[in-house]
């Protein structure tokens, strides 16, 4: 941050607490206190949260449902009570000074709660005043999520975000989609804000380890979460202007209430989560054992003419021990352990709240080698410095460890050639080293001698002010930081045979990657009601700057496996060095306004300057208009007692996305050295009309809530344009370059979300049984509308984004494109592939098919996916399923390749090979004819190896019992709880590796390279026991 | 208060106008490890940096860094793929196709090169602050650069767009159009000459940057190629009128994993650990083993020939390994022309002129090759008679001393000898390679060579 920038938000912050401070001394004391008591048994409810809207007061109630709250501003206050089940409630009243006022609330349980808060970034409204489409997860559904990342724990939790987990890998990328991919070359992870911040999503890694890459996000403890809103339409992800084109995460920590006095000082709260269990792999690929590799191999070569004398020459060539039997999985599958354990302690005043917390979190991978832990620390602090000035901060500190290991995309890796290797070769050589018998290097020796360590330390949070300047309006102001440095350390083995190590003595590699980023804004609240007439409006600006650096070395060859960092190396065969800057600055505002409850229109804009931009467009408008009309609401809906809420909603918006890359608009010289000569080359050609993609989106959505809130239900339709996308515009090579950066695409997403949350059963006492579930469901169609053309008149030009992925209009991105598979030519056993004319029209079949026969032959994108979550409680007892699914999608099974290619290559098969191939005595044989020589066909790439990704999976099952109060007591305890949990249990699918939705291609990888998977590492299945308690 | 807070409200209003109102620098930003283009080549140091980055295209994948030379020895029956790549696949099959990633690869980086060198050969003689011994020497440079580029391209693809300056425009480079094969020798001729008087304050010390000798050596080798024999003579007699170039004590010395220098090179492009070249890791067991020797390349040679153990260690079931690049790390500099190349060249030239004396004297030319590998000579009028015997002789000892080096295939091409060594793989109109198709689709003047 420029130095100038920082005076000036110092000055300004102390500006503010200084002309607020006197107000202090005028407080007088106005008291509020009153019961809370559920209002079908009567019995008090303890715990619930009681607030001041707007000024972050606020306490939470005592065992007899009792609460107090001093110092109440004086004016006109709304009074909340939430508590999570039963539907929030509040209740505005007038304080005057020296009055005590008694405020009871008689809560009822709810399927949807209406008066939640929902944050939209700058601001939170009732879930009643949202006019765009905002879904909202509590913490209740990431709960004890055992799992590194908060964005793996979203999936199947909001309507409209698919979550794709890529692999198994612990605390891996994920990728995140909210509505659909909009974007081509750009990034397509939404934006994610927290607390007010807008965080590091990127990938900081420089190592290179096949598939899967590292995200950012996994630096935030999910545990420390209270509530996240997706921002999914334009309408909503406007006021994020240039990054909200993917949708925007807003998270929001969880922060210390007011607790019960003891003695004169507030009681702090204590709370306890700890749980630890085990993992396994959820599914094994079965393989080919040795007898059954060298029948299906002879059968291979008989059928390409080998007499019996040949064959067995042939497998004494190999070197074949037939008393080998080697089952590569098991060797390199373990069950592994996993803990996390989190103590918080939080509590506070009127005045002063507080929440501190430290949690550890440890898993092993089930592959050999693997592991990840986060160490983690938040402060969140809440200081009513004045009647009208709060300050609050909220800081978070991590480290993780992960020891990665090569899995997928790479043929050094111990997953890779736990499928691949044949059977009949051994892991250990007769001296004891690892053998390298097998057609690629041994999986357990790349497990357990190569050592990758990435160790992350980052530390974000902001500090923000809020002052009451008049009654209605707030002005508010905040800095925050995000701060991230990566080490990164890989080894690679030289006792490994085969690797590319072990023909060079050795690689270590070293890497140092930090990110640093500021932030400042201020922003204005006015708020205020005129009679019918409630018109809220905020205006503001945010300045932005990041910077981000790294360094890198890679050294070849070392004399000893002991002495293997790089600066033992031989020589350096690599390296890195740099810096670089990436700068925002951003005018917003939003307009609500509210006609007697009924009517709802919010309006916003934010204009962005962005350093990315090229010197011709250096700012974005943003604009976006919502409206809601509240049926309910309506004099003529008064007798209908049916419907507690019946919303309708419409909005149009516009986002932008500018994760282009930097520098990209300019006309740049980089270095090009020729021998240990320093040089200069050109490197990019200039554009200085590059700019953001743009989106335009609108959505229609529909609330109801009836039966007593025992049902709610929300659909949303929305129709989303993006255009301007950046895409490389191919030059003639002539030129020095083949391509220039220009927003020339276009992309469409349509869809529709519901979700319905259902009271199915309700308790009539406490403690009696109580049902409730929710059901989400989401449908997105992607379409790619416009590629560049040199000849406007004429389509696009279609072109691969990943190995089997194409981008082509009329298509969603990715879909498949290669051969169609139809089936064996019964006369020989060959496969049979559609042979088409240039037009790309059927004409036939073929044996031998040439480039021009690759067709689109399907989609890696589900028709549906969504979540069902079922939750039945009873004398304590709490059982929840919650079951995932995705419909539709395809999987290309690129193990395949190798593992179903009918003998050409030696590595192992899978076992389903053996189901019914041709031969000449089974000459119906619905599998081509195995080939040694690889002469049937059967190795191209086609159809034959895209699978149904459709699944359901059992993802989680927690049984929880809350121990009776008078049993927590005697460990002092307010509440205590115990639970065994299993996650992924289950996984019905027709997909036949390890599970569906891994792609190898990681979460950073080009956005059109999708459902591919090429030995991805497994899923574990994780069974938990944990224990929670507070005091 | 009231004052208080109707002062403060403006302030902090003056506040959030100006976060986002004071934004010129913070928008302004520039990378730290690249320069614009607007001062990249703008007086000495940076002319001689663009000089240096101008020799960084000559290490490409695409080009001396791999695939131009192994391609180009794939095409023949000198090298047959042993691994997994396509485009290695069908390089060894003689499948050329106008969508070849490889090919598209090769012409890309030429014209990458290209640009580099028309890029100083435009803006320097407009630097007034440089010396002109240095703007010379710069230019001189560029002019060779410019000429090897352009002759990499005309002998592979034959008629070739003449890009002489940058284009000021993309629209502008969209308009290229071929010249003729004639039309790009006489650019080139010219380009040489130019570097041959710019340069003519040079010494002929350096191994990896041009020198007059390499532009003398490149003036051979291209007279050679348009059967310009008497040319061809002059020029090789006056590289060796230099002295400064004599055939390295033995054939090994040239291949060491240091790439040492030798008394023989006139030019090697310089590789490093970091900015390295491909050809081992591709050849080598211990690599990736893409391509291997076939058994007829291994078979002419004499085991007691010294050129046998450098250029083959290994014969397995899946190929014979090629060492003569000799570490997987490709660190050492690469031969484009050295001295054996030149002899050969002056040995080709006398014969193609046929006379006994002509032809004793390319006989002697040979045995000089063969001598320094331990190899007995020829007797002219006793093992090699006719004019065809010589030239045969000399095109065999060519094919054995430059093993794997990337001049075969050009060498079968330019003599005519294509279709008899590759046999049914090799199709007439594949003498001259395809013009990618990417570049048909964005420079609609340009056309395809016959047959594709």
């Amino acid at each position: 941050m420029d130095m100038k920038h920082l005076r000036l938000w110092s000055l300004a912050i102390g500006l503010v607490l200084l002309t607020g401070a006197p107000q202090a001394l005028a407080a007088q004391a106005r008291v509020i206190r009153g019961t809370v008591t559920d209002a079908q048994t009567g019995d008090p409810v303890s715990g619930a949260q009681i607030s001041i809207r707007d000024t972050g007061m606020g306490t939470i109630t005592n065992a007899q449902g009792r609460y107090e709250l001093t110092n109440v501003p004086e004016g006109r206050i709304e009074l909340r009570v939430t508590y999570l089940g039963y539907s929030t409630q509040s209740r505005t009243l007038t304080v005057t000074a020296g009055e005590a006022q008694v405020v009871d609330f008689q809560m009822a349980v709810t399927a949807i709660e209406l008066e939640e808060l929902v944050a939209t970034g700058y601001a939170q409204q009732t879930r009643r005043e949202v006019s765009s489409a905002i879904t909202t997860v509590s913490s209740v559904d990431l709960e004890n999520p055992v799992i590194a990342s908060l964005d793996a724990a979203l999936l199947g939790k909001a309507p409209g975000v698919q979550v794709i987990q890529n692999a198994g890998n612990p605390g891996n990328g994920i990728t995140v989609r909210v509505r659909g991919s909009s974007s081509i070359s750009a990034s397509n992870q939404p934006l994610y804000v927290v607390d007010g911040m807008p965080i590091f999503r990127e990938d900081f890694s420089q190592l290179s380890l096949g598939g899967q890459d590292l995200s950012a996000i996994t630096g935030l403890n999910p545990d420390e979460i209270a509530s996240i809103s997706v921002l999914k339409d334009a309408a909503a992800a406007a006021i994020y202007g240039s990054r909200g084109s993917n949708g925007v995460i807003l998270i929001t920590t969880k922060r210390g209430a007011i607790t019960a006095e003891q003695g004169g000082v507030s009681r702090p709260r204590f709370e306890i989560n700890t749980s630890f269990g085990q993992q396994e792999p959820s599914r094994v690929i079965q393989m080919l054992n040795t007898q059954e590799w060298m029948d299906y191999f002879a059968d291979a070569m008989r059928t390409d003419n080998y007499t019996e004398q040949e064959i067995q020459d042939e497998f004494d060539w190999l070197g074949i021990d037939p008393s080998i039997d080697t089952d590569w999985q098991d060797e390199v599958f373990r069950k592994a352990g996993i803990s996390n354990t989190q103590l918080t302690v939080s509590g506070g005043s009127s005045r002063f709240k507080y929440l501190m917390s430290g949690s550890f979190f440890d898993q092993e991978g089930v592959v050999l080698g693997s592991s990840y832990d986060r160490a983690s620390g938040r402060v969140n602090l809440d200081f009513q410095a004045t009647d009208r000035i709060s300050v609050a901060a909220s800081l978070a500190l991590s480290q993780e460890e992960n020891n990665r290991i090569e899995s997928d995309n790479s043929i050094e890796s111990a997953v890779t050639n736990a499928i691949a290797n044949e059977p009949w070769a051994p892991v250990f050589a007769d001296d004891g080293t690892y053998a390298g018998a097998a057609s690629y290097a041994n999986p357990v020796g790349i497990a357990m001698l190569n050592e990758v360590e990435a160790r992350t330390i980052r530390s974000f949070g902001n500090v923000s002010a809020t002052v009451v300047t008049l009654p209605w309006l707030r002005l508010n102001g905040r800095v925050g930081f995000d701060v991230l440095n990566l080490r990164e350390y890989e080894y690679q083995s030289s006792e490994v045979p085969l690797t590319y190590s072990s023909g060079v003595d050795g690689v270590a590699q070293i890497g140092n990657a930090q990110g640093r980023r500021y932030m400042m804004e201020a922003y204005l609240t006015a708020d205020r009601i005129f009679g019918d007439h409630e018109v809220s409006v905020t205006a503001g600006s945010s300045q932005e700057t990041e910077d981000r650096e790294r360094s890198f070395v890679r050294g070849e060859g070392y004399t000893s496996p002991d002495l293997h960092w790089p600066a033992n190396a031989a020589r350096v065969t690599d390296y890195d060095g740099t810096a670089w800057e990436h700068n925002l600055t951003s005018f917003f505002g939003r307009a609500n306004y509210t006609y007697a409850g009924r009517y709802v229109v919010n309006g916003s804009v934010r204009r962005d300057g962005s350093s990315r931009f090229g010197t011709d467009n250096k700012y974005g408008v943003f604009p976006a208009v919502s409206l809601a009309w509240v049926v309910t609401n309506e004099s003529f809906m008064s007798d209908f007692d049916l419907f507690t809420d019946l919303r309708i909603r419409g909005s149009w918006g516009k986002t932008g996305n500018e994760a282009i890359g930097d520098f990209r608009y300019l006309g740049l010289f980089s270095t090009a050295n020729y021998g240990e000569i320093p040089g200069t080359a050109p490197s990019n050609l200039p554009n200085p009309g590059l700019k953001w993609e743009t989106t335009k989106e609108w959505n229609l959505g529909f609330d109801a809530s009836f039966l007593q809130d025992r049902v709610g239900f929300v659909a949303e339709i929305y129709g989303k344009e993006t255009y301007d996308l950046l895409l490389n515009r191919p030059v003639t090579a002539t030129s020095g370059f083949t391509s220039v950066l220009a927003n020339v695409g276009g992309m469409e997403n349509r869809g529709w979300e519901l979700s319905l949350s259902t009271v199915n059963f309700k308790a009539a006492q406490t403690g009696g049984f109580e049902w409730t579930s929710n059901f989400s469901i989401t449908h997105n169609v992607n379409e790619v509308t416009k590629l560049y053309s040199s000849d406007p008149t004429q389509p696009g030009e279609p072109f691969m984004g990943g190995w089997y992925n194409r981008v082509e209009e009329g298509q969603p991105i990715g879909a498949f494109y290669m051969y169609r598979y139809v089936g064996v030519d019964p006369a020989n056993g060959n496969a049979l592939y559609a042979d088409l004319d240039a037009d790309g029209n059927q004409i036939g079949e073929t044996t031998d098919p040439s480039s021009e026969d690759r067709m689109i032959v399907g989609s890696p994108h589900p028709d549906y996916f969504g979540g069902f979550r079922n939750t039945v409680r009873m004398s304590g007892f709490e059982l929840t399923a919650f079951l995932e699914f995705s419909r539709g999608a395809e999987v290309m099974n690129a193990m395949r390749e190798f593992s179903d290619d009918g003998g050409y290559f030696y590595d192992n098969k899978f076992r389903d090979v053996l189901d019914d191939y041709w031969t000449p005595d089974n000459p119906t044989g619905t599998k081509p004819r195995p080939s040694y020589w690889g002469s049937t066909g059967a190795r191209y790439t086609s159809s034959r190896w895209l699978e149904d990704g459709s699944y359901y999976r059992l993802a989680d099952v927690t049984l929880g019992y809350n121990l009776p109060s008078e049993v927590a007591a005697r460990i002092g305890a307010a509440d205590a709880r115990i639970y065994v949990s299993g996650k992924n249990l289950k996984t019905w699918t027709d997909y036949s590796g390890y599970a569906p939705d891994l792609n190898s291609f990681g979460s950073s990888a080009g956005s059109a390279a999708l459902g591919t998977d090429f030995y991805a590492y497994p899923l574990a299945r994780t069974f938990t026991v944990g224990f929670k308690a507070t005091w | 208060m009231t004052m208080t807070r109707s002062r403060m409200a403006p302030a902090l209003l003056f506040l959030a106008v100006s976060l986002g109102a004071c934004d010129g620098d913070l928008l302004d930003v520039k990378p730290v490890d690249e320069i614009s283009e607007d001062i990249a080549i703008v007086d000495a140091r940076s002319a001689q940096a663009a000089l240096v980055g101008a020799y960084s295209a000559l290490q490409g994948g695409s080009y001396y860094g791999g695939a131009y030379v192994m391609w180009s020895e794939t095409l023949t029956d000198n090298v047959e793929h042993t691994g997994t790549f396509d485009s290695y696949a069908d390089a060894d099959l003689v499948f050329l196709r106008p969508d070849m990633g490889g090919i598209t690869g090769m012409w890309t980086v030429l014209y990458d090169g290209i640009n580099r060198v028309n890029l100083l050969i435009q803006k320097v003689p407009a630097i007034t602050s440089i010396d002109a011994a240095d703007a010379d020497a710069i230019l001189g440079q560029a002019y060779a650069l410019r000429a090897l580029h352009y002759f990499n391209l005309v002998r592979a693809w034959g008629d070739v767009p003449l890009v002489l300056a940058p284009p000021a425009t993309l629209d502008e480079a969209a308009l290229v159009s071929r010249s003729t094969t004639a039309q790009v020798y006489t650019q080139i001729a010219s380009d040489l000459g130019q570097a041959a008087s710019l340069l003519s304050g040079l010494d002929n010390s350096s191994r990896t940057f041009v020198t007059p000798g390499f532009v003398t050596a490149l003036q051979a080798r291209i007279a050679l190629y348009q059967g310009d024999w008497a040319g061809a003579v002059a020029r090789a007699r006056a590289l060796q009128a230099t002295g400064e170039y004599s055939l390295a004590g033995s054939y090994g010395q040239l291949f060491t994993a240091g790439g040492d220098p030798t008394s023989e090179d006139i030019f090697r492009v310089a590789f490093t650990a970091t900015d390295y070249n491909n050809l081992g890791y591709y050849y080598q067991y211990d690599g990736r083993f893409e391509i291997g020797a076939t058994q007829e390349a291994y078979d002419l040679f004499d085991p007691a020939d010294d050129r046998f153990a450098v250029n083959f260690n290994g014969v397995r079931s899946d190929g014979i390994q090629v060492v003569k690049f000799p570490t997987t790390i490709g660190g050492e500099d690469l031969h484009v022309i050295r001295y054996a190349d030149v002899l050969l060249i002056l040995a080709e030239a006398l014969a193609e002129q046929d006379g006994a004396a002509n032809l004793s004297e390319a006989v002697d030319q040979i045995n000089a090759i063969r001598a320094r590998s331990g190899m007995a000579g020829y007797v002219y009028g006793v093992d090699l008679t006719t004019q065809q015997e010589v030239l045969d002789a000399v095109f065999l000892e060519r094919r054995m001393e430059l093993a794997f080096e990337g001049e075969y295939w050009f060498d079968l091409v330019r003599t005519g000898r294509a279709a008899t060594a590759i046999g049914a793989n090799f199709d007439a109109h594949e003498a001259l390679w395809p013009i990618p198709v990417s570049e048909l689709d964005v420079a609609p003047n340009l056309t395809q060579n016959p047959g594709y």
